[in-house]
């Protein structure tokens, strides 16, 4: 492969580039291969194809290009995220709804452990006050018992629900930030 | 033998014009003395560390033609100082365990 080949391969490759970068690329290998003068043959082979010397340069303008600029919002951004987001809405829906029976499952059961707590032994001291002891008792164990069950399930169902609503929150961020830019979420 | 990291090769590179103001070619050159890098990776780093503003560019004639020249930044400087500290402590910390029992 000639010098100018290779360049000219090089910048085919760099055609996604922005041309201020394209063309401080080009003239950085066009120099470097002058430089290399009479062994520009070994530096082209020691460069490689021009296709993984454009992959090197290219992937590296990527990390820098997702560094700093985010989509920007504006008008039409947001129309068409609205858009998506309104086709999509059979699939986030069905999320949230699912989202929504968890946490609403959560808060019954250990509500109704909890509630017992109380209830039990009060139904307990009215059958003793009946005379009904063995049913008292048992009521008050009942009691006991729940409470044993709530203090063991309030925290794994307090740490799921913020579990499941963290990640979800993250997700929703992610998709948001893509669908309408930066600057809609605070 | 071992594998350059990224951020090694930037201490490399900034050392290097640190010391002269020189172009891409020849750092490219005096960095391939020392450890083995593909000759493709040299461009992006110069170009990296050009737009994190600790290197800037200037152009100078050389034989009828252009020749890019790098020159450190006070920030590169900056990086460098760092950069410098950051080895003396790793090159200690691997030479702790390296290094061969004294046998006397």
């Amino acid at each position: 492969m000639t010098v100018n080949e290779f360049l000219q391969q090089l910048e085919q490759n760099l055609t996604s580039l922005k041309p201020e970068e394209r063309q401080n690329a080009m003239a950085y290998y066009r120099e470097y291969l002058q430089e290399a003068g009479d062994s520009a043959q070994e530096a082209i082979e020691n460069l490689g194809s021009p296709q993984s010397v454009a992959e090197r340069i290219l992937s590296e303008s990527e990390l820098d290009e997702s560094k700093k600029s985010q989509p920007k919002s504006n008008i039409s951004n947001i129309i068409a995220g609205s858009f998506i987001l309104l086709a999509t809405c059979p699939f986030w829906l069905v999320v949230l709804f699912l989202w929504l029976a968890l946490v609403f499952v959560l808060v019954v059961i250990v509500l109704t452990f909890a509630t017992s707590v109380f209830i039990a032994p009060i139904q307990g001291i009215m059958y003793m006050t009946k005379g009904l002891f063995g049913d008292g008792i048992g009521d008050i164990g009942a009691g006991l018992f729940c409470a044993g069950i709530t203090m063991l399930i309030w925290k794994p169902c307090l740490n799921l629900m913020i579990y499941t609503t963290k990640s979800l929150w993250k997700k929703a961020v992610i998709i948001c930030k893509k669908l309408f830019g930066k600057e809609n979420i605070t | 033998m071992f594998p350059i990291s990224s951020a090694l090769l930037d201490a490399l590179v900034l050392a290097l014009v640190d010391r002269e103001e020189t172009y891409g070619y020849r750092i490219t050159q005096e960095i391939q003395n020392a450890v083995k890098v593909s000759e493709s990776t040299l461009y992006p780093v110069l170009r990296r560390l050009q737009k994190n503003g600790a290197l800037e560019t200037f152009d100078r004639a050389y034989m009828g033609r252009n020749r890019r020249y790098y020159r450190i930044t006070a920030l590169g400087k900056a990086m460098l100082i760092q950069y410098r500290k950051d080895w003396k402590e790793h090159k200690l910390q691997i030479d702790e365990i390296l290094r061969e029992e004294n046998l006397s």
